[in-house]
């Protein structure tokens, strides 16, 4: 029985990115309903693992601040789908987050991979709206894999459900 | 003989781009033409995705893109890859009607999808105060607009899929009569995309290519202002 569950199951590897701050770490441990009261920033990297229904989402959160930016390159093996978050309050730093990511969707061992833009902090006052942050990056011209923009709040946990099922059924898909 | 058919079949693998404004039902109908259900509460497209809709030998590709206004502009990314478009209006809508018969005739008039099929949708008819296929087709006034073209109007539902009754047979009906049209004019209709693929992968590469010089640019420019 167990090996028939097994070969039910998907499992994909998610690997997550993006600046400093951004809240990647948050994001997964709300998503894996860990308290997210204490979060300090990631000087490595963290994985867990995400049951949903027959879906096993192995997720990769690399930290993002700009001295630990070069190894992620060392992460990009077998990925499945890239999440990217961005902070929707910085607005100052927004242009800083494009270009990283623009990097991202030009390296050959990402080519292809399906792409999940979270834009987070959406909670805040002075949030930016996603449509806002699609058109001020210009990723609506990307046309050589799946992507969307999702907006959320790993605080209040809005719009991550909504981001999971996007990876499911871009893996149901497959 | 039979392989050579069968080699036939499965090399007319089709790609369909689902366009129209935003809020038309362009997720949902792709959903209900792929025997999936759609959660109504799944929110816009910010993005683009695509079905794949396995028939026998050969599949069709269902391309999803965001119809907000901020996203249309990009449409044309991916019109390369077409055999044919779909284009969904919310036909329970009329005062969005001038807008969508501005961005369907936009569409049709790209090179990139001249000659090629076109299947309108006018979905939502389970609402009150839907139009018919007929009167939709007359208040945007596609007979005068829209010439020298294959195209189909066709009514239909994408909400309310059930896993037992499956989609609204009036979504199949007008994808296969888009099926047929595209097969009709196959060898013509490949030979377009494949050329108009290169075309737009070249220019891709040069666009990526500069647009990576003035990244660094930036970059460094962004280094300097700190450091000083
Ligand atoms: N208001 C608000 N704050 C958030 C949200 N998500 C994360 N934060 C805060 O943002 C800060 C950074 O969050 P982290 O999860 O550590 O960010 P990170 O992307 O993992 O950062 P690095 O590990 O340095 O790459 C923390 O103080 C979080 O509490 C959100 O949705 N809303
Ligand atoms: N009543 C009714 N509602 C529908 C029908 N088709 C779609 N909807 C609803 O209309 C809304 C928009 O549908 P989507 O499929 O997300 O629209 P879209 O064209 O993909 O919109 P964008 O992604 O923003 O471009 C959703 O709430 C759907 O549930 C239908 O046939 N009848
Ligand atoms: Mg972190
Ligand atoms: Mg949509």
């Amino acid at each position: 029985l167990l090996r028939t569950l097994r070969s039910n199951e998907t499992e994909s590897r998610i690997l997550m990115l993006g600046l400093d701050n951004a809240g990647k770490t948050t994001i997964l441990k709300k998503l894996s309903e860990e308290d997210i009261s204490e979060v300090t920033p990631t000087q490595g990297f963290n994985i867990k693992s995400l049951l949903s229904g027959s879906f096993k989402l192995n997720v990769w959160d690399i930290g993002g601040q700009k001295t630990i930016r070069p190894y992620w390159r060392n992460y990009f093996d077998n990925t499945d789908i890239l999440i990217y978050v961005i902070d929707s309050s910085d607005h100052k730093r927004m242009e800083e987050a494009s270009d990283e990511l623009r990097e991202l969707l030009d390296e050959d061992k990402l080519a292809g991979v399906p792409l999940l833009v979270f834009c987070n902090k959406q909670d805040l006052v002075n949030a930016m709206p996603v449509e806002e942050i699609c058109e001020l990056m210009g990723m609506m011209d990307i046309n050589d894999r799946p992507f969307q923009f999702q907006g959320c709040s790993a605080k209040a946990g809005t719009g991550l459900e909504e981001g999971m099922n996007w990876m499911k059924d871009q893996q149901k898909s497959k | 003989n039979l392989i050579a058919y069968c080699g036939k079949l499965s090399e007319k693998d089709m790609t369909f781009g689902v366009f129209g404004c935003d809020n038309a039902g362009k997720t949902t109908t792709i959903h209900a033409a792929c025997g999936q259900s759609q959660d109504p509460e799944q929110g816009a497209t910010f993005g683009m995705k695509s079905f794949i809709h396995k028939e026998g030998s050969h599949t069709l590709k269902l391309l999803d893109l965001g119809g907000g206004q901020k996203f249309r502009k990009f449409w044309e990314t991916n019109f390369s890859e077409m055999h044919g478009m779909i284009f969904v209006i919310d036909a329970a809508c009329p005062e969005r009607f001038e807008e969508s018969a501005g961005e369907l005739l936009k569409m049709i008039l790209h090179p990139m999808v001249e000659g090629k099929p076109v299947l309108i949708l006018a979905n939502k008819q389970d609402l009150p105060g839907a139009l018919s296929q007929g009167e939709v087709a007359k208040r945007m006034q596609l007979n005068e607009k829209v010439t020298a073209k294959k195209w189909q109007i066709q009514e239909c539902q994408a909400l309310n899929f059930t896993e037992e009754g499956g989609c609204d047979p009036r979504i199949q009906q007008g994808v296969q009569w888009l099926q047929n049209a595209v097969a009709a004019e196959f060898e013509r209709l490949s030979l377009q995309v494949g050329v108009d693929r290169e075309e737009a992968k070249r220019k891709a590469a040069e666009d990526r290519a500069a647009a990576k010089l003035a990244r660094q640019k930036k970059r460094e420019a962004r280094e300097a202002a700190a450091a000083s």
